[in-house]
């Protein structure tokens, strides 16, 4: 039933979405830490910055991004100063580009838990002597789990179902920038409805199958946060 | 010795109070209490001594070691603490066995069953952390705590969270570890009772300073004559056994040539007894009664009467031949009756004495 072109597709769309969310927790975590616990004047501006992906027109934000990995751009200039050429419509570009556009979907889950776990558990931790990389392995990262699986999933999810950034900066190369999406969109442009039904189902079914286990996650995440606030 | 140094200003600009400003030396053996009420900064300065919370211009010295000067900070989780918060504050993603052996650094199989002992902790290992009772959580906290073989112990108040009855359950586990721990406790308390019970040394806050420090007995008896605790006045005493009768099951407190009769069969010769006295217990006589069923009757002099005019009743305090104090409440008719005066020569006649230490 799928081409193979599709198939291409959509292994090249695990694999973007595997490295973008890898990514994103790498980054995301300590954003999130920042934001639950600095003080900072600039907190306001950067929590901005991080969620205008929920806001601005994928194309507006793909164009920006499209600027600035020209190699007169700053993601461009570096690009380019470690011999990696230009980033715009290679796999690479993508995946900074993915990461740019789901960061509110990481940022946003882990910065809850933390919020609702509270400083007590990381003080208490303290108290009997560990030290800061055990405080977040021993304590922070399992009674937070609920809120970093939420936000894997959803950085997976929303890389996966991601189109218009695609489009302005990687184009439909296939085997290298070519996603479902964007596939999908190609289908239906030739007027193949058939492959573009089944490809379209594959994702619905994906999309919701992970946003149920997020909300599933999400109950039983509340229930332990409830337990163990001290009053 | 703990010598501590701090001074935290509440973050607000427009408040001008202080939150902690202490300059002081503790002791680095038995129960010293901080006292005061909420906001008196007893909290802040435990947890400047715990590292939590952090004074850059702080000094802190424990025993022979520089915790804190202006050039130097240990990080919390470097200074040999045990920490019992207010709340029990296990971890909820471990079960019981788990929450105590975080942190645990008491190797010795021996100590450490003596100490799960102490506090009864073996019957509730296997039971999940939620289906504890507030005061079976708080004990595991302590025993998290002193697993992980702290140099000092830091105690915030650990049984505000708790209802009265789960209070006077975990209470004994607090004197054993008092006796058993061999470490000095720093105890964060509100309540007078639980300070009376136990502390060697009490240290009072109000409003961030220090305004007494010294022997409990006397402190707290000045306090509740200061704040004039109508609800249920009460004094103590503290004095050496001087003779023990286990047929009679009563120990004899020296109280000047006198003597206080106990009931108790723990104590021994030698031993500091501490007690209280409350003033409802104690009626005044005029003469020695010798055909009375009340067995402490000592001889005292009048210090203070005061006239509590909502109920009838007055208060009036006395003084034994050897400064101890003690309160009576007694009803205004009886006063008028009795004709006290103040500097008045008369016998105490004590119902009941209540071993506190």
């Amino acid at each position: 039933m799928l081409a193979e072109g599709d198939v291409q597709a959509l292994l090249l769309t695990l694999k973007l979405a595997s490295i973008s969310t890898a990514l994103l927790l790498f980054v995301g975590t300590p954003l999130a830490w920042w934001l639950t616990y600095s003080s900072s004047k600039l907190r306001a501006l950067v929590s901005a910055v991080v969620a205008l992906p929920l806001v601005l027109p994928p194309t507006v934000l793909g164009f920006y991004l499209l600027l600035a990995m020209s190699p007169d751009g700053p993601f461009g200039a570096i690009s380019e100063a470690v011999g990696a050429g230009s980033l715009a419509f290679t796999f690479w570009g993508l995946v900074l580009g993915s990461v740019v556009y789901s960061l509110p979907f990481v940022v946003q889950p882990i910065h809850n838990a933390l919020t609702a776990m509270g400083k007590w558990p990381m003080e208490t931790a303290s108290t009997l002597g560990a030290n800061a990389w055990q405080r977040f392995y021993k304590v922070v990262l399992p009674m937070c789990k609920p809120g970093f699986i939420t936000a894997a999933a959803l950085g997976f999810a929303h890389t996966v179902g991601e189109f218009g950034v695609v489009l302005m900066i990687g184009g439909n190369i296939p085997g290298e920038t070519k996603v479902a999406s964007v596939q999908i969109y190609e289908h239906v442009e030739t007027l193949q409805y058939a492959q573009a039904h089944s490809l379209s189902l594959l994702m619905l079914l994906f999309a919701l199958l992970t946003l149920t286990l997020v909300y599933s996650l999400n109950g039983s995440a509340a229930r332990l946060v409830r337990f163990s606030a001290p009053s | 010795m703990i010598r501590a140094k701090f001074h935290i200003e509440f973050p607000s600009p427009s408040s001008s109070s202080v939150a902690l400003s202490v300059d002081t030396q503790l002791p680095a053996k038995g129960v010293t209490a901080l006292f005061g009420r909420s906001g008196a900064g007893k909290t802040t300065f435990l947890r400047c001594i715990a590292g939590l919370q952090h004074d850059p211009c702080g000094e802190l010295v424990v025993g022979d070691q520089l915790w804190q000067n202006k050039d130097m900070s240990l990080p919390c989780h470097k200074r040999n603490i045990g920490y019992v918060f207010q709340e029990p504050r296990l971890f909820p993603h471990l079960d019981v066995e788990s929450n105590l052996r975080f942190g645990q650094r008491m190797s010795d199989k021996a100590r450490e069953d003596e100490l799960l002992a102490l506090l009864d902790i073996r019957p509730l290992l296997d039971r999940p952390i939620q289906g504890l009772s507030g005061g079976e959580q708080q004990r595991v906290a302590i025993g998290r705590a002193l697993l992980t073989q702290p140099n000092i112990l830091l105690m915030d108040e650990p049984l505000s969270s708790l209802d009265a009855s789960r209070k006077s359950e975990l209470l004994p586990y607090l004197e054993r570890i008092k006796d058993e721990a061999g470490i000095p406790i720093l105890y964060v308390s509100h309540s007078l009772q639980e300070v009376g019970r136990l502390a060697d040394y009490l240290v009072v806050l109000e409003r961030g300073r220090q305004v007494a420090a010294g022997n409990p007995v006397a402190i707290i008896n000045d306090y509740q004559r200061r704040k004039d605790y109508a609800d249920a006045p009460s004094t103590l005493l503290e004095a050496s056994i001087e003779s023990t009768d286990t047929r009679a099951q009563l120990a004899s407190l020296a109280i000047g040539d006198k003597i206080l009769h106990l009931r108790n069969e723990q104590l021994v010769q030698g031993d500091i007894a501490r007690v209280q006295i409350y003033a409802k217990d104690v009626s005044i006589a005029l003469s020695e009664a010798t055909d009375s069923s009340i067995l402490n009757i000592l001889p005292v002099t009048v210090d203070a009467i005061v006239h509590n005019n909502v109920n009838g009743t007055a208060t009036v305090r006395l003084a034994t031949a050897d400064d101890h104090e003690l309160v009576s409440l007694i009803t205004m008719k009886s006063l008028q009756r009795l004709q006290l005066t103040v500097g008045a020569q008369v016998w105490a006649q004590i119902k009941s004495v209540a071993l506190v230490q």
